[in-house]
């Protein structure tokens, strides 16, 4: 059994920022940015390369000293405490392991320093490694681990202590489907679910629509929109793509797709049986389309739908925000 | 302290499978050690075989060398003159040298590795942190040191005791220099190492920066072989002060440079 939280999620705010600048030089990485996670939610933050999402990270993790503004965790100021430490678990960028130890070792001892004994450390380390298909026994230096492999190991290494806080930079990157899968429920699912508050920064779209509660999509160290990826595609995005791949595809079947209502943009590529299409209102269009297909005899072999429209509102924003100083 | 030791524990058993660094570990302070006992056996080995000689290097020496020898023979006072004006302050070098090579490696190899920052959001305290940093290259270097020491004694002794009717290697002055002195010399040249890694850009630069620290050493054996004689019974007591303060001063500036600039931003 692992010690008991330090500390419980109360009801305010888990993380919260409040009006922070920090500047590189002469970059400006975080512009006035504030934000709040409610206990139990999950925050993305999503927005393209430089736009200070790590550099967010970074000071809620205490590894990098606001220009201006605070940070806090669970209420308590961001001023790396031993307390907020303890119910921090924050994996930044790259993994970052020590290469001449084994897998054992190197969780062996960042468990004792998150004050773990070393029977809960054994059991503790065995469970996530048995979660994240890790072999506890291999000899094998970490040195010689591939990436995916040295994600892993840095992700396990932030679960050790059972966090109620999580700040998550780029987790699933380098992971292959199954684990990025296994990591989520991990983290997402089961009965501990509420009881963590998770910031994740993160490029993939989709990825952030299938975990997120809320999404932030920040540029230029500021946050343009913020909410739940339906209000975002409610806001700012005017449909979704639509992708299906079909057992044969016929000319006529742009038409059928055409007549089913609005939508837009229709573009076949016979040599993959692909059918594309974007549109307005896809829990309304997309029965329509497929019972007329089907009427006319196509065989559906699959339907997509790309970044549910996130990727629009995304774009959006972020073109609209270019000319912005 | 616990977190402090589990810290150093894992570096140690990082430097134990470095081949490298392991490999010079050893290979440096033997050679050191064999390079003077060798020296002081063709030293003596000639002027037992010259002894014509004897008088006319006696009169050439600085009078403060033969401070304190009136009692002995012309051929002890020979004898002891090596161990007296070279041997201390190279155990001095020693320790400086072994915890260049680890200490150089330890915040600033840490930032190159991205290893540092899972280290900085762990619940370990900055005091927890540094000492387990100063421990690191502080033991090792503290163990090298008084091996050698042995191996010197045992060395030494065998050319310069027999000359005498008790032995007079190693003396008290000897003994509580490497039993006091070194730690306390080595605890401040790891601290000042430290401060440097914390701000070096790279290991490189750490590297580099730390050679400066051997000035003093140096500058120490050049005064010594001048026949300014620093380690003695009257000086010996103000060294040890003079050190005390200055590691506990290099500690506070450590916790400082953690707490306050040295690796956020």
């Amino acid at each position: 059994m692992l010690p008991p939280l330090p500390l419980l999620p109360g009801t305010g705010p888990m993380i919260r920022i409040e009006d922070v600048h920090k500047s590189f030089g002469t970059v400006k990485a975080l512009d006035g940015l504030s934000l709040e996670v409610p206990p139990g939610k999950v925050f993305g933050l999503i927005g393209p390369n430089g736009a200070g999402k790590t550099t967010t990270i970074r000071i809620l993790a205490g590894l990098l000293r606001p220009d201006e503004g605070r940070a806090f965790l669970n209420g308590l100021g961001q001023d790396r405490s031993i307390e907020t430490r303890r119910i921090l678990g924050a994996l930044i960028e790259q993994p970052g392991l020590y290469g001449k130890l084994t897998l054992q070792e190197y969780l062996t001892f960042f468990a004792r320093l998150y004050d773990l004994d070393r029977g809960q450390a054994r059991k503790r380390i065995q469970d996530l490694c048995e979660l994240l298909d890790l072999n506890v026994q291999t000899r094998e230096r970490l040195q010689g681990f591939s990436l995916g492999m040295k994600q892993k190991v840095a992700l396990a290494r932030i679960l050790l202590h059972d966090p109620p806080i999580l700040l998550l930079d780029e987790p699933t990157a380098g992971l292959d489907p199954l684990i990025t899968k296994k990591v989520r429920e991990h983290l997402l699912g089961g009965k501990d679910r509420k009881r963590k508050t998770i910031l994740i920064s993160t490029h993939n779209l989709d990825e952030a629509i299938r975990v997120c509660d809320e999404i932030a999509i920040i540029h230029k160290g500021r946050i343009l929109e913020k909410g739940s990826w339906e209000e975002l595609r409610e806001r700012h995005a005017s449909g979704c793509r639509v992708v299906m791949y079909l057992r044969e595809l016929r000319e006529d079947h742009a038409d059928l797709v055409k007549e089913s209502g609005a939508v837009s943009e229709i573009a076949l590529d016979p040599d993959r049986n692909r059918l594309a299409y974007t549109a307005a209102d896809v829990a309304e269009t997309n029965p329509l389309v497929i019972a007329r297909l089907a009427a006319a005899g196509a065989r559906i072999v699959s339907v997509e739908v790309e970044g549910a429209g996130l990727d629009q509102a995304y774009s959006r924003l972020i073109e609209g925000s270019e000319g912005t100083p | 302290m616990k977190k402090a030791w589990f810290i150093a524990m894992k570096e140690w058993r990082e430097i134990l499978r470095d081949f490298y660094v392991m490999g010079i570990l050893v290979f440096l302070p033997l050679t050191m050690v064999g390079t003077l006992v060798l020296l002081i056996h063709f030293y003596m080995t000639f002027f037992l075989q010259n002894l014509d000689k004897v008088q006319l290097m006696l009169s050439s020496m600085p009078s403060a060398y033969l401070k304190g020898l009136s009692g002995y023979s012309d051929i002890q006072k020979v004898a002891i003159l090596p161990i007296k004006i070279v041997g201390l302050p190279f155990f001095l070098l020693i320790p400086l040298l072994m915890s260049g090579i680890i200490t150089s490696d330890s915040f600033a190899g840490e930032r190159e590795r991205n290893t540092l920052e899972p280290l900085l959001t762990a619940p370990v305290t900055d005091r927890q942190l540094l000492l387990g940093k100063i421990l690191t290259p502080f033991v090792p270097a503290l163990v090298v040191t008084w091996a050698s020491f042995a191996l010197l004694t045992k060395g030494v002794s065998k050319l310069i005791n027999p000359h005498f009717l008790s032995p007079v290697f190693p003396d008290t002055i000897w003994i509580v220099s490497v039993a006091l002195v070194v730690p306390l010399f080595l605890a401040g040249a790891v601290l000042a190492e430290i401060l440097i890694s914390a701000r070096a850009s790279s290991v490189k630069a750490a590297s580099a920066l730390n050679m400066l620290l051997s000035f003093p050493v140096l500058g120490v054996m050049l005064m010594q072989s001048t026949g300014f004689v620093l380690f003695s019974a009257r000086t010996l007591p103000w060294m040890l002060l003079s050190l005390a303060a200055l590691d506990a001063a290099l500690f506070t500036a450590g916790l400082r440079v953690l707490r306050d600039k040295g690796l956020r931003g």
